[in-house]
């Protein structure tokens, strides 16, 4: 399009349309300027007609005969209004009604000039085109084979984010699973100080947010290859320690990037904190937090309410039982949204086509902290399908099967495609053979 | 092969710039001669009804209505109604009586009507040319398709 645009013939076939429209102008201005003289003309005859009383004229009958005789009623004007309704006027009403009539007239022909000039400028742009056109060369340098080396890259990039994306949550399943045992063998022996366990995985979180937010202003290029690293380093038999926490929040992080969304954004995310240690503040953040998903996903918000209305019921217990203070920051919102935007996805499409697809259909973790939070009976209708669909699988054949299904679809379409191009050849060939030998049969 | 798309748009040009103008002259020509003929066939109506309304040549003068341009029209009284000046061709006007004019227009009606069949025939003599040149392209072109397609069946 683009190359056809600059083309120098489009210039030229412009201007000569140009041209065209011009004298198209010109005459339509030219039958009006014709009818303003004629009328002028018509006025200056109609002022002085009444001076006398009476012309010797040659009455035309038709152009091309007349005969002799003379004006009479020189004051008496017989004026056709138009769809043959006549009026009769005398000389002066006539002049007046020329005289609006005139008007009219001006008023086209100014409308026309301007058509005129503006059709005017036009033709001087595109003969400056033209000529500059005609002077320089226009160096055009092609970019084909570097946005397919990008594309590629970001597909490969996406499949990974996907293998990336479904270790986590297993682990983050398996992490939440725990925690939440842990919690409640801490709930039945609420006097015994296994808190300090929590308070230190809340110290290493903070740290661990600290150098997030380092990371977020550093990386850069090299994110990519340190992500890679940090997938070699995953393995699924650990337990949820450090470096998994460094991965979920620099997947998150990636998460955002692919978004292209900023640091700021990022910065201003990891920052949200869930505080249970003082009732009343908890609740103000739990409003904020809710609008946010509401504003920016219209995901269910009956199912979140219950669960905060739980974690409310929670918090109240452990601080009506003992004043102490847990706090736990909430670091990866990132992640969580990607999962809610991607079960929003499957919500629409529910088809289970690789076993990633499960988690999407049947799993739905806001994240580890709400997970504990949800009541026995809710947890055991949910779970217990979670692990019967999750763990048969090994890591392996989940590997694998996502990608067969994946370019299984991709495979028929080019059987399709190639199939029907073969076709055609086909018939084309007999065709041809037919037209070649009736060529020949008429020579 | 480049001679010869060069020849094919030679002809195209020829058939749209030249026959094509030049059937438009004629036509305009002929649409010319017809007006005059019914400016002509007017006159001999008007004489005819104004023999009819005074068939013994009694009446002095007819009143009648003059344009004097853009449809205003004024009173007018013809004072001989019985002669009638006539164009006669290159701008000469002629003062005939009426059976002589209707004579006049009579022999007129027949030569432009002539005139107008030779414009006709012309006419349609321009576009059997045009019919004829195109008719020549498209099969040119059929036949560089045709030896194309040959080629083509070659290979595939």
């Amino acid at each position: 399009m683009s190359q056809n645009f600059e083309k120098l013939e489009h210039f030229v076939r412009l201007r000569t349309e140009q041209e065209n429209y011009l004298k198209v102008c010109d005459q339509k201005l030219g039958n009006w300027q014709k009818f303003k003289d004629d009328y002028l003309t018509l006025k200056s005859r109609l002022e002085t007609l009444p001076h006398e009383l009476r012309y010797e004229v040659m009455v035309p009958i038709s152009k091309v005969a007349f005969m002799t005789g003379r004006l009479v009623n020189t004051n008496e004007i017989l004026v056709l209004l138009g769809d043959n309704w006549f009026v009769e006027k005398s000389a002066k009403q006539s002049c007046d009604l020329i005289d609006r009539r005139l008007k009219n007239i001006e008023k086209f022909l100014d409308d026309l000039h301007k058509e005129k000039k503006n059709l005017q400028e036009q033709i001087n742009w595109t003969e400056n085109l033209l000529q500059e056109k005609g002077e320089y060369v226009n160096i055009e340098e092609k970019l084909e084979d570097e946005p397919i080396k990008q594309k590629s890259q970001k597909e490969i990039s996406e499949e990974e984010k996907r293998e990336i994306r479904r270790k986590l949550q297993e682990k983050a399943l398996q992490t939440s699973l725990e925690l939440e045992n842990e919690i409640k063998k801490d709930f039945k022996s609420l006097y015994k100080p296994k808190e300090n366990k929590i308070e230190k995985v809340e110290e290493n979180t903070e740290e661990e947010e600290e150098e997030d937010v380092v990371q977020i202003v550093n990386n850069g290029p090299n994110f990519m290859s340190q992500l890679e690293e940090d997938i070699k380093n995953l393995d699924l038999g650990e337990k949820f320690d450090e470096d998994d926490e460094q991965l979920r929040n620099l997947m998150s992080e990636y998460d955002k990037g692919i978004n292209r969304e900023n640091n700021k954004q990022i910065e201003k995310d990891l920052k949200k904190q869930v505080k249970w240690s003082n009732v009343e503040e908890s609740q103000a953040k739990k409003v904020e937090n809710s609008q946010y998903d509401e504003d920016d996903f219209e995901y269910s918000e009956s199912d979140e309410e219950e669960e905060e209305e739980e974690d409310d019921e929670i918090a109240e217990e452990y601080v009506k039982v003992e004043p102490i203070k847990i706090q736990i920051k909430h670091t990866a919102n990132e992640f969580i949204e990607e999962q809610d935007r991607r079960l929003r996805l499957s919500r629409e499409k529910p088809e289970i086509n690789s076993p990633a697809d499960i988690y999407s259909v049947f799993n739905k973790p806001k994240s580890i902290l709400k997970k504990t939070s949800l009541t026995p009976i809710e947890s055991d209708h949910i779970l217990p399908v979670e692990h019967k669909k999750v763990e048969p699988k090994n890591a392996e054949m989940e590997k694998f099967e996502p990608q067969k299904a994946f370019t299984g679809e991709i495979v028929e379409k080019n059987v399709i495609s190639i199939q029907s191009h073969d076709m055609g050849s086909e018939n084309k060939k007999p065709v041809s053979k037919f037209k070649a030998s009736k060529f020949s049969q008429n020579k | 092969m480049e001679k010869k798309s060069s020849k094919l748009l030679e002809f195209e040009k020829f058939v749209n710039e030249k026959l094509r103008t030049d059937l438009k002259l004629v036509l305009e020509d002929q649409d010319a001669i017809f007006s005059e003929i019914a400016e002509y066939l007017q006159v001999k109506d008007t004489i005819e009804k104004l023999t009819d309304a005074n068939p013994k040549g009694e009446m002095k003068n007819f009143q009648t209505k003059v344009d004097l341009g853009c449809n205003f029209y004024a009173n007018a009284v013809v004072d001989d109604p019985s002669k009638i000046f006539i164009s006669i061709g290159f701008g000469f006007f002629l003062e005939m009586k009426f059976d002589e004019a209707i004579k006049f227009i009579d022999k007129k009606v027949k030569l432009l009507n002539k005139n107008a069949e030779d414009l006709d025939q012309k006419a349609a003599e321009i576009k059997a040319n045009i019919k004829f040149v195109l008719e020549g392209l498209k099969e040119m072109q059929q036949l560089e398709f045709e030896g194309k397609e040959e080629n083509h069946s070659l290979f595939v």
